[in-house]
């Protein structure tokens, strides 16, 4: 059979078709435009202001609560927003309805003011004043994501005695694997100049649209076409767009300390990251942990993620493969494995 | 092949819409805006990301009526290889000319002069960064149009290859191809060393670019009674200082943790008194059983740093 097993009529017909679908998307876009802000995003509470970090609680679903509170630690690239970007696409609420005690924090965007914030004031202070907070009754659940996970990483190797139980999801562990398309870009960045300014978070964006730039400017947008006459689909399409374009600036130095110290040096990796004057040592990692990744990520790499395994003191270690991307675990069909994964394994070393 | 009239207009189209990728969406709005869509749609229909899309269909469908009015077989393949052929072609013309173009003005490389050299000395350090930036942002899209012909070649062999894939029954599905090819070819570029000091150059030259615009900006907003940038942080951090200072010695250190009041209310059944309590105790009770009694403002173990170890 050839490869290509079209006719010219077959292909006319296609693009007249495709051509009409256009202009009944637009027209359906022009005459039912989607409400604008779109509504969405679990129903919760600000507990606590900590430094840059806004502490909150997200309202239960369930009267049986578990015992321990779980806090969702996210990075300084983008919006949490995407662990829970609307009712039946959530992460937040699938952990809410197997009864976890949601909490997250929350990054205020960087002023010019915060140029010199570092991540010692990110994790030692401004997380760990939240954990402090939250964890006054005992340890607490962590869940990061991304780089969130990286930061609660570090938090739980300087402070094992505060988190019972650590989850990651999609975290770099291993910046330097074969697979990371990112790192290798970062090899020939001047480190210094990054920390000069604040990075904005369009420049961010274009970092990222540079690792797939075919399917993100092009193919993306076609697919878009096929599903403008449906409310639903256009509604989650526009949701994830602004998520991915709407990243918040980034703080220089956090910023030049996280590409020098992570994707140049593999400080972490390699046993040699300091914070605050401690070392990081992920030996000291002696609490249950869930390492949950995505197996077609191009952002962090599988083997950057499960590089874990073989540095931690934990016994209970678990890894979790996701089909799908790196956002798609959140928002695709693989939500629900993801969520249910975290809820039971979270279940199981929670009780009491 | 016989075309069309208006296929070398389609042909520059399709070129530029594949040479141009990161053009015209670094300016995207805010996307969640339905006005910046409408805007979007009304202005840039002819520039819209999935008009790479109608321009590959347009293309073939005027490939397709050349071919009618040849008489010639109704096989695609051919077409689309010689439609590939002209793209590859215009790829390589747009290579020679941005490697035969010529270096941009070094501008001015004389000591500035007399009363205003300072400024000529700000405006030269401007122009010089300006340049460094185009040059570096010229040689980046060189090597991506050298990934986008690989690219293109490639999937223009594969159409002759039975095994290369399974087989495409739909314009679309050709399409997907297309840009699986172009993805291939970028990637094993992007992973080059090469393509890795062009991409890192470009990206400290807008860096140094931002940077230099930035002092030009501090050096020209003085004129017009406007404050800097840098007396906006000074600013700040008195306004932080004082703030401290107010907060009194009781306020522990770092005072970096504000009691705050929940931003709204939950839908459904109120947590609020929970909310403002250590949520190790929040959580022993069911939703919306409100604990006895709220947390103090500072809770126990907190606002101290550095943090306190583990064992």
């Amino acid at each position: 059979m050839p490869r290509l097993a079209l006719n010219w009529a077959d292909l006319g017909r296609e693009m007249v078709a495709w051509e009409r679908s256009l202009a009944r998307g637009l027209a359906a876009l022009r005459d039912n435009p989607p409400p604008n802000p779109l509504p969405g995003g679990s129903a919760r509470t600000l507990l606590r202001q900590c430094g840059k970090a806004r502490l909150f609680r997200y309202t239960p679903l369930q009267q049986d609560v578990q015992r321990v509170p779980t806090l969702i630690v996210y990075g300084l690239v983008n919006r949490p927003s995407m662990a829970d970007l609307q009712p039946d696409r959530s992460l937040v609420r699938a952990l809410l309805a197997l009864g976890v005690d949601v909490h997250l924090i929350e990054w205020e965007d960087p002023t010019a003011l915060d140029r010199q914030r570092g991540l010692n004031e990110y994790i030692n202070h401004d997380l760990a004043a939240c954990v402090d907070w939250l964890a006054a009754a005992g340890p607490i659940n962590m869940m990061g994501i991304c780089q969130g996970g990286t930061f609660g990483l570090c938090y739980a190797a300087l402070n094992p005695a505060r988190v019972r139980n650590l989850v990651l999801t999609v975290t770099p562990v291993d910046f330097h694997t074969p697979e990371d398309l990112l790192s290798h870009l970062l090899r020939a960045v001047d480190i210094e100049r990054l920390g000069e300014q604040n990075l904005r978070g369009d420049a961010l964006n274009s970092l990222f649209l540079a690792l797939k730039p075919y399917r993100l400017l092009h193919q993306k947008y076609v697919g878009l076409v096929e599903q403008m006459t449906d409310p639903a689909a256009l509604a989650l399409f526009l949701r994830m767009e602004k998520w991915i374009f709407d990243s918040p600036d980034l703080a220089g130095l956090a910023l030049q300390e996280f590409a020098r110290d992570f994707y140049r040096d593999n400080a972490l990796w390699r046993g040699r990251l300091r914070l605050g004057g401690q070392r990081v040592a992920l030996a000291r990692l002696t609490m249950p942990v869930l390492n949950v990744y995505a197996r077609a990520d191009h952002l962090v790499p599988p083997a950057s993620s499960r590089g874990l395994a073989a540095k931690i003191g934990s016994t209970d270690y678990q890894e979790v493969e996701v089909p799908g991307g790196h956002i798609g675990i959140y928002v695709g069909s693989a939500r629900s494995v993801v969520a249910r994964s975290i809820g039971q394994w979270l279940a199981q070393r929670s009780a009491l | 092949m016989e075309h069309p009239a208006h296929w070398q207009r389609l042909q520059a189209e399709f070129l530029d819409s594949w040479l141009q990728w990161v053009g015209p969406w670094r300016e995207l709005p805010d996307a969640a805006s339905w006005e910046s869509w409408e805007k979007l749609f009304n202005e840039l229909t002819g520039a819209a990301p999935w008009a790479s899309f109608g321009r590959f269909a347009q293309l073939l469908a005027a490939c397709g009526a050349a071919s009618a009015r040849g008489r010639r077989s109704g096989s695609i393949t051919p077409a689309l290889q010689s439609l590939l052929a002209d793209f590859i072609h215009g790829i390589d013309l747009a290579l020679l000319a941005g490697r035969a173009a010529a270096p941009l003005p070094a501008g001015t490389q004389w000591p500035a002069f007399g009363p205003s050299r300072e400024w000529q000395n700000g405006y030269a350090a401007l122009a010089a960064a300006q340049r460094v930036e185009r040059e570096a942002a010229l040689a980046l899209q060189l090597a991506q149009w050298e990934a986008l012909r690989v690219g293109a070649a490639a999937f223009s062999a594969s159409l002759e290859r039975d095994d290369d894939g399974p087989p495409i029954a739909s314009l679309r599905g050709l399409y997907d191809a297309f840009i699986d090819h172009l993805e291939t070819a970028y990637l094993a570029q992007a992973r080059r060393p090469d393509y890795a000091q062009a991409f890192g150059h470009y990206l400290n030259a807008s860096l140094g670019l931002r940077a230099a615009v930035r002092a030009w900006a501090q050096r020209t907003v003085p004129l017009l009674d406007v404050p800097t940038l840098d007396e906006f942080v000074a600013l700040g951090r008195r306004v932080a200082a004082l703030e401290a200072a107010a907060a009194g010695p009781s306020e522990p250190r770092p005072a970096n943790v504000t009691p705050l009041q929940p931003t709204r209310q939950p839908a459904g059944r109120p947590v609020s008194k929970a909310a403002r309590q250590p949520a190790g105790k929040a959580a022993r009770q069911p939703a919306g059983a409100a604990p006895s009694e709220p947390a103090a403002a500072g809770a126990p173990g907190s606002l101290t740093s550095p943090r306190r170890q583990g064992p």
